[in-house]
């Protein structure tokens, strides 16, 4: 987790979720966003769109990433270890901008492995 | 004890699809699904962002849905499916009860009334999020998207009408700067 918060100085929280229990196993906030508490309202989102995805019996197909587009802030679920977890990250959008924080997530995927 | 107090948002509502807008398309229409009896929910107020923490203090019938508001979100949806015409659903959905105003379905629409109950509960977790975060009100929910490996799943509030406007769309399709633009663009 300490590289993506060095690659991405400006993150105003960031968190590893377990996703059958919505559960932080590492977080980290430089503003009053409670990780704990976003990771479990996160948690049901992930939740709520795999029943939706049940209902539509889509094959093949998994969740890779979710991004939630706020009035000045980027929050992203970045699902990993085989939609088991989730890595949670809050940018501001003036600050960073979609494309790097996405790939910054998705080059530190693999040390969730 | 308020009605949103609790998970089963899911209970409260028994969405009937929005007939299938008179088709220049040969699409069918979403499959009438057997539904439980509607539980009563709180009217929803056109104008405004749906009250989405408030307990009736009676049981109401379902909102009806205005004929009015009905052609505005079959425009909507029309307006969508010009600019994206590869879409997998596209659909205007009341944010407060998931009900589906208008959509078109490439294909069977199988589900869809689950899915539109989802979502609505996908944007519901989120703004009680911003609550508890205390994130409100200098931070608004304008819009959610879904990656998956092939599709992209795309939820843009309007929040003129409290309303969201969903789309699915093959990634082989579209992009995702693209599929933004377009639905942003009803979001006036």
């Amino acid at each position: 987790m300490q590289n993506i918060l060095n690659d991405l100085p400006g993150a105003l929280a960031i968190a590893i979720v377990d996703i059958s229990s919505g559960m932080t196993l590492a977080s980290h906030s430089n503003s009053t966003i409670n990780p704990e508490t976003a990771a479990a309202y996160n948690t049901e989102v992930v939740k709520q769109k795999q029943k939706a995805m049940q209902a539509l019996k889509l094959q093949g197909e998994s969740i890779e990433d979710i991004l939630i587009t706020l009035t000045n802030q980027l929050h992203l679920i970045k699902l990993v270890d085989d939609s088991k977890k989730f890595i949670y990250l809050v940018v501001n959008s003036r600050d960073t901008n979609l494309a790097i924080a996405r790939e910054v997530l998705r080059s530190q995927n693999d040390l969730l492995k | 004890m308020g009605l949103f107090s609790n998970l089963p948002f899911l209970k409260r509502n028994a969405p009937e699809p929005a007939p299938a807008p008179a088709a220049e398309e040969p699409l069918a229409a979403p499959a009438a699904e057997p539904v439980p009896a509607p539980e009563p929910v709180a009217p929803v107020a056109a104008t405004t962002p749906a009250p989405e923490l408030a307990a009736p203090a009676t049981p109401l019938a379902a909102p009806e849905i205005s004929s009015q508001s009905r052609a505005q979100a079959e425009e909507i949806v029309r307006g969508v499916v010009a600019e994206l015409p590869d879409f997998i659903t596209v659909a205007v959905v009341a944010s407060a009860t998931g009900q589906i105003l208008a959509g078109q379905w490439a294909g069977h629409s199988g589900g869809a009334v689950e899915v539109a109950t989802a979502h609505a509960e996908i944007v519901h977790q989120v703004r009680q999020a911003i609550e508890a975060l205390q994130l409100a009100p200098a931070e608004q929910l304008e819009d959610i998207v879904i990656n998956l490996r092939r599709q992209l799943h795309l939820l843009q509030v309007l929040p003129q009408q409290g309303w969201l406007l969903y789309l699915a769309i093959r990634t082989q399709d579209t992009n995702l700067a693209l599929a933004r633009t377009v639905l942003r663009q009803h979001a006036t």
